[in-house]
C-alpha cells in the first residue's frame, strides 16, 4: 500500500532539497506496519523535539522532518564523534485510502510515530447474519 | 619446481586471502547496511575537568537503560523492543533494529565514580563523566 520514493536508508543523506543551514540532512530509519485499521508509520529522530517536527500529507505524498538543535558541550571539545547532529527528512507515497482527518502523531523517547486510519470502505467489516425461522 | 606431496592446503594459507575477501565484501556492501556500525553511536566531549558522552538511543524507555561505571570504563545497556504487532498486522518494511545491546567505552582517566550524572531526553542518552581528583594532573613548581 506504500511505496517509498527514496531508497536511502538510515543515516544516509538526503540530497533531494538543500538546506539554507549547513547541517546534515539524514533519512531516519523507518519502520512502516499495516493493521486492519491503520497504517503505522515509525521513524527514529533522536535529538528531535515534538515541537520541531513537520509532517505534511500533500497529494499522496507524506513528508516527515524534524530539526534537532544542536547538542554543545562547550567549553569542551568533541574528541570522538560517533554521529552527527544534523536534520532529518523522508518521503513516503501512501495510497489513496487513508482517511484523512484521523491521522494521529506522537513523538516519545526520540521516535516518531504516525498513525493513518484506513478509509472507512476498505475497513474489514463483519456481516452479521439473520437467523430466519 | 617440485609440489611436495600432501596436502595442498597444508602450504597454501587460506585465511589471509579470506580476510581479503572479507574487506572487499564490506567496502562493496558500505552504506547499505548499518550492521557494522556499533549501536549506540556515541560523541565523547572532553576537557581537562572530565567527559561528557551522549549516545542516541531512540525508543528506549529511560528506566531500562543500565548506565556503570567501573574505574575508567563506562557501560551502557538497554533494549530496542519492537511494537506489539497482532496476528493480522504486517511490516511494509522494517529497517530499525531491535534488541539488546552493550556499549563500553575506555576513558583515558579514572572516573569519580559518585560524580556520575545521567539523563535521558528525546531519544538521547547524556552521562557527566568528572575526572578523579586523584587523576588529574598536578602542576609541579620548579624551584630555582
Amino acid at each position: 500500500m506504500t511505496q517509498e520514493t527514496k531508497v536511502n536508508v538510515s543515516h544516509e543523506k538526503d540530497v533531494s532539497a538543500e538546506n539554507t543551514r549547513d547541517v546534515p540532512v539524514y533519512v531516519p530509519a523507518t519502520d512502516i506496519y499495516e493493521t486492519p485499521q491503520a497504517i503505522v508509520v515509525v521513524a527514529d529522530m533522536p535529538g528531535v523535539d515534538e515541537k520541531r517536527v513537520d509532517i505534511n500529507l500533500e497529494n499522496n505524498v507524506l513528508t516527515i522532518a524534524g530539526h534537532r538543535a544542536a547538542e554543545e558541550e562547550a567549553p569542551r571539545q568533541l574528541v570522538c564523534c560517533g554521529y552527527l547532529q544534523g536534520d532529518y527528512r523522508r518521503t513516503f507515497a501512501i495510497s489513496d485510502d487513508v482517511n484523512r482527518n484521523g491521522i494521529r502523531a506522537q513523538m516519545k523517547n526520540g521516535v516518531l510515530r504516525i498513525t493513518l486510519p484506513k478509509s472507512e470502505k476498505l475497513q474489514p467489516r463483519k456481516i452479521a447474519v439473520e437467523a430466519q425461522g | 619446481m617440485m609440489w611436495p606431496t600432501g596436502s595442498f592446503l597444508e602450504y597454501f594459507d587460506a585465511l589471509p586471502e579470506l580476510g581479503r575477501l572479507h574487506r572487499d565484501m564490506d567496502r562493496l556492501f558500505r552504506g547499505y547496511t548499518a550492521a557494522a556500525r556499533p549501536f549506540p553511536p556515541l560523541n565523547v566531549w572532553s576537557d581537562e575537568h572530565g567527559s561528557v558522552v551522549t549516545a542516541e538511543v531512540p525508543g528506549v524507555e529511560p528506566e531500562s537503560v543500565k548506565v556503570t561505571v567501573k574505574g575508567n570504563v563506562l557501560t551502557l545497556e538497554g533494549e530496542r523492543r519492537p511494537d506489539d504487532l497482532g496476528e493480522k498486522d504486517i511490516y511494509h518494511r522494517r529497517e530499525r533494529g531491535y534488541g539488546q545491546f552493550t556499549r563500553s567505552v575506555r576513558l583515558p582517566y579514572d572516573v569519580n565514580e559518585d560524580a556520575v550524572k545521567a539523563n535521558y531526553s528525546r531519544g538521547v542518552l547524556r552521562v557527566e563523566l568528572p575526572r578523579a581528583e586523584a587523576s588529574k594532573p598536578r602542576k609541579i613548581p620548579v624551584a630555582s
